[in-house]
């Protein structure tokens, strides 16, 4: 099972980084999120970056693209009657539905390191009167395991709406409530508390770190329960006759 | 020898609709099989109950001697498929598209790519291998589909209206080359198709279907004997005047004359004899220079067992 989910990932990676059958089209999405959360996000923060625990939650911000590729990822082999031929071949579905998963998940978490590097990179040199910067190592480790459990979460919700959306537009409507769900709302949190006049109640003090593997936590599990429920919805009969 | 294919009473219902009703048959190895029906006649049911891809809900089917329901991830590893669409990714390259699929057969890397230069070679597609297929004609998409499906040397295949949508040119050159391949590599290919004439040229044995239902199966020939012959006969000459053409009309086995001067056709009732017609105008002084019987086609077969108010289904057959 693993060969045959690392030829999906290969395969959905090159539909991915080449969409118009050329690098040009991949490049400029990766050149955009590149440019604003490993330049424009960093320069603003300063040496903060690499000590506030805010970069972590910026640091997600490339998973905005996951959405996307796993709108297309069943609808789109559905719209572009390639699905069947796929079932037809000796691929078992769960290959198929993790191997799309990890796709995305790899392209958006080696997106989120890039951006890293480039902002570790780009504040050097910035601010290179303040000598050599280098992430504090608890914001490091968080921006890579979140980052890889948010887009693991988010790439599984997205595969398993895309099983049943007839269309990617339809799939990418559907998924863009869970995932405000899942990200907006604890971005959110802080200043809906206070527009409601809430935050004097009682909230048990928690430290960046608890939050960090708390939202982990979560993010795992949800990404379980999603990938659980994509292998056991997707089977050839319903997907052909869908 | 061991049939390729082999169903026993298949049955398929979707809901209320049976798609498949009872279909038995057995398609034997190494010849192209034509499976004809009318649109909605139940040949992609069976395609994809015989593929694994949906379940029988009634009947067995075993492919190369696995069974359709266990051991479908067998059959998939053996055969090759072109469904009703190429299934072609047409953000990537010719190339992309066949190593994908001959990656999920396990094809090792120095076999993979010598089989892949060998079909585009052969389909005549070696130089453009590089290129998006999206940008692609519809033929030599269907190329390439066709080639996908051979790239892990399957001993069956299966092609779903593989010229359907192809021009004349495009479409008795992948005539050609099925024939040349099925020959050559000794594969059995499961053909359904709309066209009858293609039915007609390249396949060893035809079985049709509607509505899920078996009406008839065998050789081209066989079957075409079997349609009932066009009863039409036409003479061309001199001589077909009003006494000459009340004297055809009086004969029992005709049962209708129209002519004109040059020519006589005549409507004969069924399993009528020519000569003693022949006989009968020019010893009443017609002179003929030619007659015309065509012969019966597949075409005239398929009509009449698909005709509603003709057809009834043939029992089990191989």
């Amino acid at each position: 099972m693993l060969t045959d989910v690392a030829i999906v990932v290969s395969k959905e990676l090159r539909e991915i980084v080449f969409p118009d059958g050329r690098l040009q089209g991949g490049a400029r999405n990766i050149l955009v999120f590149v440019v604003i959360v490993g330049l424009l996000f960093p320069l603003q923060t300063g040496p903060a970056w690499f000590t506030s625990w805010m970069t972590v939650q910026a640091a997600c911000f490339p998973i905005i693209l996951v959405l996307g590729f796993t709108a297309d990822s069943f609808a789109g082999e559905r719209e572009r009657h390639t699905l069947e031929t796929l079932l037809a071949s000796r691929l078992g579905e769960a290959a198929i539905v993790v191997g799309k998963v990890l796709a995305v998940v790899v392209y958006a978490w080696m997106l989120v390191i890039a951006c890293q590097v480039v902002a570790l990179v780009g504040l050097n040199v910035v601010h290179r009167d303040h000598g050599l910067m280098f992430y504090r190592p608890a914001i490091l480790l968080s921006i890579l395991v979140i980052g890889f459990l948010a887009a693991l979460v988010t790439s599984a919700m997205g595969v398993l709406v895309s099983l049943t959306a007839p269309t990617v537009r339809a799939a990418a409507q559907r998924m863009l409530v869970p995932f405000l769900a899942i990200f907006a709302l604890p971005a959110l949190a802080p200043l809906l508390l206070s527009r409601l006049h809430l935050e004097h109640l009682p909230a048990p003090r928690l430290t960046p770190v608890t939050i960090v593997a708390l939202v982990g936590v979560a993010c795992g599990l949800l990404a379980v329960a999603f990938m659980s429920i994509a292998i056991a919805r997707f089977t050839r009969e319903r997907a052909v006759l869908a | 020898m061991t049939a390729a294919i082999r169903t026993q009473e298949l049955t398929r219902d979707f809901g209320a609709l049976r798609a498949l009703d009872g279909l038995t048959l057995e398609v034997p190895p190494g010849l192209i099989f034509g499976f004809l029906g009318p649109n909605g006649s139940g040949k992609t049911t069976t395609i994809r109950v015989l593929l694994g891809l949906i379940k029988p809900t009634a009947g067995a089917a075993q492919v190369l001697g696995c069974d359709v329901v266990r051991e479908a991830d067998r059959i998939r590893e053996r055969s090759g498929a072109l469904l009703e669409h190429t299934g072609l990714y047409e953000r990537l390259s010719a190339e992309d598209n066949l190593d994908y699929y001959a990656r999920i057969a396990r094809m090792r890397e120095g076999d993979r790519r010598a089989r892949i230069r060998e079909l585009l070679v052969q389909a005549d597609l070696w130089d453009r291998r590089r290129e998006p297929v999206g940008r692609w004609s519809r033929g030599m998409k269907q190329k390439l589909a066709v080639a996908r499906a051979l790239v892990h040397r399957p001993s069956l295949v299966f092609l779903d209206e593989p010229t359907g949508g192809l021009d004349p040119v495009a479409a008795a050159a992948f005539r050609h080359d099925l024939a040349g391949m099925v020959t050559r590599d000794g594969i059995t290919v499961f053909l359904t198709t709309h066209n009858l004439t293609e039915a007609e040229k390249l396949c060893g044995r035809v079985a049709v279907i509607r509505k899920g239902r078996l009406l008839a199966v065998g050789h081209p020939d066989d079957l075409r004997a079997k349609a009932s012959s066009v009863p039409v006969a036409t003479f061309v000459g001199s001589g077909f005047n009003g006494r000459v053409t009340a004297l055809i009309e009086s004969r029992p086995e005709v049962a209708s004359v129209k002519a004109t001067d040059s020519q006589m056709e005549v409507q004969l009732r069924g399993g009528a004899e020519l000569a003693p017609l022949v006989a009968l105008l020019v010893s009443a002084g017609a002179a003929i220079e030619e007659i015309r019987r065509p012969k019966a086609t597949l075409e005239d077969l398929f009509l009449d067992l698909v005709d509603d108010r003709t057809a009834e289904p043939e029992s089990p057959s191989r």
